[in-house]
């Protein structure tokens, strides 16, 4: 699904310039479940943002599927991220002055869907992560954990085939980020692929592959 | 504790240089501009004229409400009020005396009063050197003495107080100048007419006589008993008018003549009055506006500032503690502004004076004085406290632990959003209102430009020249001066044509008078005929381009010993012989010795000439031939190949080889003349015009700082919604959206209360309507343009938000 090629990333300051990724090269099958890890600074965020697609001043081959994305206009790879992919954050990123219900739509907004779909869609997804009686609350009155929970419902609510997950749990106690976790699982058993950045073991556990990264480069695999 | 405020106040504004010189600038455009209006509105309006009690003085005119015209006093009228009316402790008389001054210097036209002896005390002067006229100086033969302007004594004598006593020849008679008059009295300059001397006003037996009674040709001033109103003399003058009609008129002027009065503040303040009220209340709103900024960039400090307030708060400040320190702040900024308002204005009103002298009432008293210092002091400290106070009150709602956890971010951002598209949406409202009024007013002008003035203005030179009564007694002197000098100026190169009338159009000057039409009975209840009466000569018509409709131009036979004729225009021609030929017809305005009409017969149907200005309709207008009626003083009116000044120089030779004592005077260009006729006007379009575009400047500015803020505040949302999907476009016009949901509401808002305000202004307007739907449709959507491209820049800022950045460093 995802082949990444000596890529390179790096950051400059000044006449400098840090090298964040060097060389990466990857594979990545549709359906799994694949864990990043690594010490903070590996480049492990770094990595998750090219392979989502919104940076795009790397370098090396990256193919999605088999479109080769590292040819692709700005514009072409925006479409590509928005048909493919969605995101969970460490800090679920809603939008504070909107409710529970527009917060999911707005993925919808930015991908061609008409109103009746979209509110269709909305409907949908806060009915399968049981969030329907939450609707109309803003994000401020709820717990983290089912902020977090809305963050990977809108992430799941465009049908994307990839989801990218930084630090998904990383702000929830251990009971939230278990639910949190769960739910990763039962997505990827319905056919989604799930590639997740973690500092955490437990978490990593959940994942049927971990991929780990030292300053900048892929230094091994477990299975 | 307020020096500690103010001096920490002023270590903040100089430490952000950049925040304080924008809000200096804004402030001192709202202030600079009230000051400058304000300080012409105080001295038009507000300070009372330059004479002892000036409230009691009070302007008496004859009146004729059927015709709407308030016409002057006559002598016998004058001097019937002045020994009747007990409403007043004194009336005085004056009319304008043109004297051609022929003393040892250069011969010179001056502006003289003729005045009634008790004139200066009326007003009540004194003289600066030397005495006033006497009692017995009012009568004929013995009113040869001549009191001199102080300026004029200055200029024309270098003050010289040896003329005292001395002689001057005026119109080649001499008079003894008997005294001198204080710098401080220059009457006649508050209403734009300074007079240069006054000599004393003599009637005769005949002058006197009550069958001149509508002989109006006097100014007549009347100074009220202390404690009597203005009501109670004009009920007196009614009784007094009512007597006269029943003693003294016949027909139709029974029913149509009466007396009125009128402070003399108002006959001089004259028609500006609404022109500087509107513009006062335009400036007001420039200022509101530039709160409204200002307000606006404290609010978007106010996040800088949170911590510092939440720390002070913790110290132990309470609310009020925290608004006295930044409400300081603010005044300080309001001050600044003030001062530096100040400066605008005074260079601001000596450019607005410098161009608009002859069109300002007192414009010569037009400063800076304690009322104006006030009025900037008050405003700057208002101004300070309108624009600081609602930023201090958001600023100084803190919620300590919640600031203090977040380190210094702001919980209460979405009510200072509110609070910022409030005071933008205000903005807009306020500014649109401006431009519309302002977009009227251009409208108006416009309108007015392309009014046809029934004349040709371009390429014509006009002067006035006024022959002595003593030196040109008889009739044909008069009569043949101006024939030799026309025929001279003909043949002039460069000189197409020339004429003389004896007023000119748009020369501020006028004479009407009734007149009967033979065979017609006016009934009692109707006022006579009446329209405007002049003399040209045979060529003026042609020369003006005044188009012949029918009949035909004066000629070389329309002489005094043939049958009197007369031309009328086509507006007197429409109303007097609507469906009849008034070719042929005959009307006079003066009778014979036996007390029968002078019979003259309509040979010609002239286009009519606008003539006060190009607004309005004038009078009917009807002309006689110079040679029946010979006029001493006539306007020159030469048609030039090319530029008309060219030949100044030649007709002035051509006039003192005639007569060389003959001073020539207001020497112009028609085009000038017509220009200045529409000079009021101009004033206050001109003035509201740089009024609105400050206010759409800053309502722009005010919009362009909300949205860059927005952005600034929202980057971290952006960010979000771009790793969402959100493409550029998106986000411009997520950014766009909200910001135009503001401009509209502005300038929805702006359009009702311009549909509202406009209306008030309905007198300023000319050919368009207050509510004029193109002005604001156009003015509407220019505005909404320009709040778009204000929008647009910080949109577009908005695209530049790395999701990466914005993400990682939330």
């Amino acid at each position: 699904m995802l082949t990444l090629r000596k890529i390179e990333r790096a950051f400059e300051f000044g006449r400098e310039k840090n090298y964040v990724l060097r060389g990466v090269n990857l594979d990545i099958e549709e359906g799994e479940f694949v864990t990043i890890m690594g010490p903070s600074g590996a480049g492990k965020s770094t990595l998750l943002h090219i392979l989502g697609l919104h940076d795009n001043a790397w370098v090396g081959e990256y193919y999605f599927f088999d479109q080769a994305a590292h040819k692709l206009k700005p514009k072409d790879r925006a479409e590509l991220r928005n048909k493919n992919i969605g995101f969970v954050f460490q800090s679920y990123h809603l939008l504070d002055q909107l409710t529970v219900q527009e917060n999911l739509e707005v993925p919808l907004s930015y991908r061609n869907y008409g109103r009746a779909e979209r509110e269709q869609l909305v409907r949908e997804t806060l009915d399968r992560f049981q969030l329907t009686d939450k609707k109309h609350l803003y994000p401020s009155k709820l717990s983290g954990g089912l902020q977090q929970l809305i963050g990977v419902a809108r992430a799941m609510i465009a049908r994307p085939k990839l989801i990218l997950a930084d630090e998904p749990t990383g702000n929830l106690h251990s009971a939230q980020a278990k639910e949190i976790m769960e739910m990763f699982c039962k997505l990827n058993e319905q056919g989604t692929t799930i590639i997740q950045v973690t500092h955490s073991e437990i978490n990593a556990g959940y994942s049927r592959r971990i991929v780990n990264i030292h300053d900048g480069n892929v230094v091994g695999e477990d299975h | 504790m307020f020096w500690q405020d103010l001096r920490y106040g002023l270590r903040l504004l100089l430490k952000r240089p950049g925040f304080t010189v924008v809000a200096v600038i804004a402030l001192a455009l709202g202030i600079g501009a009230n000051t400058a209006i304000f300080s012409v509105v105080n001295s038009i309006l507000l300070r009372p004229l330059a004479y002892p009690s000036p409230e009691q003085l009070v302007l008496i005119n004859h009146d004729y409400p059927k015709i709407k015209l308030k016409a002057s006093v006559s002598a016998p009228g004058y001097k019937h009020y002045r020994d009747n009316a007990k409403s007043f402790a004194s009336i005085a008389a004056l009319t304008g005396g043109n004297f051609n001054l022929t003393d040892s210097g250069e011969p010179e036209r001056v502006n003289g009063g003729v005045i009634s002896q008790n004139f200066f005390s009326t007003l009540g002067a004194t003289a600066a050197q030397g005495r006033l006229f006497t009692p017995e100086e009012d009568r004929p033969g013995r009113n040869k003495v001549v009191v001199l302007n102080y300026a004029f004594w200055q200029r024309r004598y270098a003050g010289n107080p040896g003329i005292l006593n001395q002689s001057i020849t005026m119109n080649g008679e001499s008079y003894t100048v008997v005294g001198i008059m204080p710098a401080s009295f220059e009457f006649g300059r508050e209403f734009g007419r300074p007079m240069d001397l006054w000599t004393p006003i003599a009637f005769t037996p005949e002058q006197l006589n009550f069958n001149r009674l509508t002989n109006e040709y006097l100014t007549v001033i009347g100074r009220l008993n202390p404690g009597t109103t203005i009501t109670q003399a004009q009920a007196e003058l009614d009784t007094i008018a009512t007597n006269l009609r029943t003693q003294y008129m016949q027909g139709a002027d029974r029913t149509n003549w009466g007396l009125t009065t009128q402070a003399f503040s108002e006959m001089v303040v004259g028609d500006m009055r609404q022109p500087l009220l509107v513009l006062l209340a335009a400036v007001g709103l420039v200022l509101l506006i530039a709160c409204a900024n200002v307000a606006n960039l404290l609010l978007a400090r106010a996040a800088d500032r949170q911590k510092e307030i939440t720390i002070r708060s913790a110290l132990g400040a309470n609310r009020w503690r925290v608004i006295r320190q930044l409400l300081t702040e603010s005044i300080v900024l309001s001050l600044v502004g003030g001062m530096l308002g100040l400066a605008l204005a005074a260079i601001g009103v000596r450019v607005l004076v410098k161009l608009n002298e002859a069109q300002i009432p007192r414009a010569n008293e037009i400063g800076l004085d304690w009322r104006v210092l006030t009025f900037t002091l008050g405003v700057s400290l208002l101004t300070g406290i309108l624009f600081g106070l609602v930023p201090a009150l958001q600023i100084s709602k803190t919620n300590l632990a919640e600031t203090l956890k977040e380190g210094g971010r702001s919980g209460s951002n979405i009510a200072r959003g509110w609070v910022r598209g409030t005071l933008v949406v205000m903005e807009m409202a306020l500014a649109l209102m401006l431009l519309i009024g302002a977009g009227l007013l251009i409208r108006s002008f416009w309108q007015l430009q392309k009014v046809n003035p029934g004349f040709d203005p371009q390429n014509l030179l006009t002067m006035n020249i006024s022959l002595p009564q003593n030196k040109y007694k008889e009739a044909p002197q008069r009569a043949q001066f101006y024939q030799q000098a026309l025929q001279q100026i003909r043949a002039l190169p460069g000189v197409e044509a020339a004429g003389a009338v004896s007023i000119l159009p748009m020369s501020g000057n006028n004479s009407s008078g009734s007149f009967s039409i033979e065979g017609r009975q006016v009934p009692q209840n109707q006022s006579m005929p009446h329209g405007d009466r002049w003399a040209a000569t045979t060529n003026y018509f042609s020369t003006m381009k005044i188009p012949l409709i029918r009949g035909r131009y004066f000629e070389e036979r329309d002489t005094a010993e043939v049958t009197g004729v007369a031309i009328i225009d086509e507006t007197m021609a429409r109303k007097y012989w609507p469906d009849e030929d008034p070719l042929g017809k005959r009307i006079a305005f003066e009778r014979d010795d036996q007390g029968n009409p002078k019979w003259r017969e309509i040979v010609g149907i002239v286009g009519h000439a606008k003539h006060r200005n190009l607004e309005g309709d004038s009078r009917v207008q009807y002309y006689l031939p110079h040679a029946q009626m010979p006029q001493g003083s006539m306007f020159l009116t030469i048609r030039v190949k090319g530029e008309p000044t060219t030949v100044t120089g030649a007709v002035r030779g051509v006039i003192h080889s005639l007569d060389k004592d003959l001073p020539i005077f207001r020497v112009t260009v028609m085009e000038q003349l017509v220009a200045d006729s529409m000079a009021q006007r101009r004033f206050a379009m001109t003035l509201l015009v740089i009024f609105a575009g400050v206010a759409l400047v800053l309502a722009a500015v005010g919009l362009y700082g909300v949205m860059s803020y927005t952005v600034t505040q929202r980057s971290h949302e952006i960010g979000i919604r771009m790793a969402l999907g959100a493409q550029r476009s998106d986000v411009v016009k997520m950014v766009v959206r909200q910001g135009m949901m503001l401009a509209s509401i502005g300038v929805l808002g702006g359009l009702a209360f311009a549909f509202a305000l406009t209306r008030l202004m309905a007198n300023l307007l000319f050919g368009v309507k207050a509510s004029d739907p193109i002005t604001f449709a156009v003015i509407a959507a220019s505005l909404a343009l320009i709040a778009l491209i204000a929008c647009f820049i910080p949109a577009r800022r908005a695209t530049k938000v790395d999701p990466m950045i914005a993400l990682r460093y939330e």
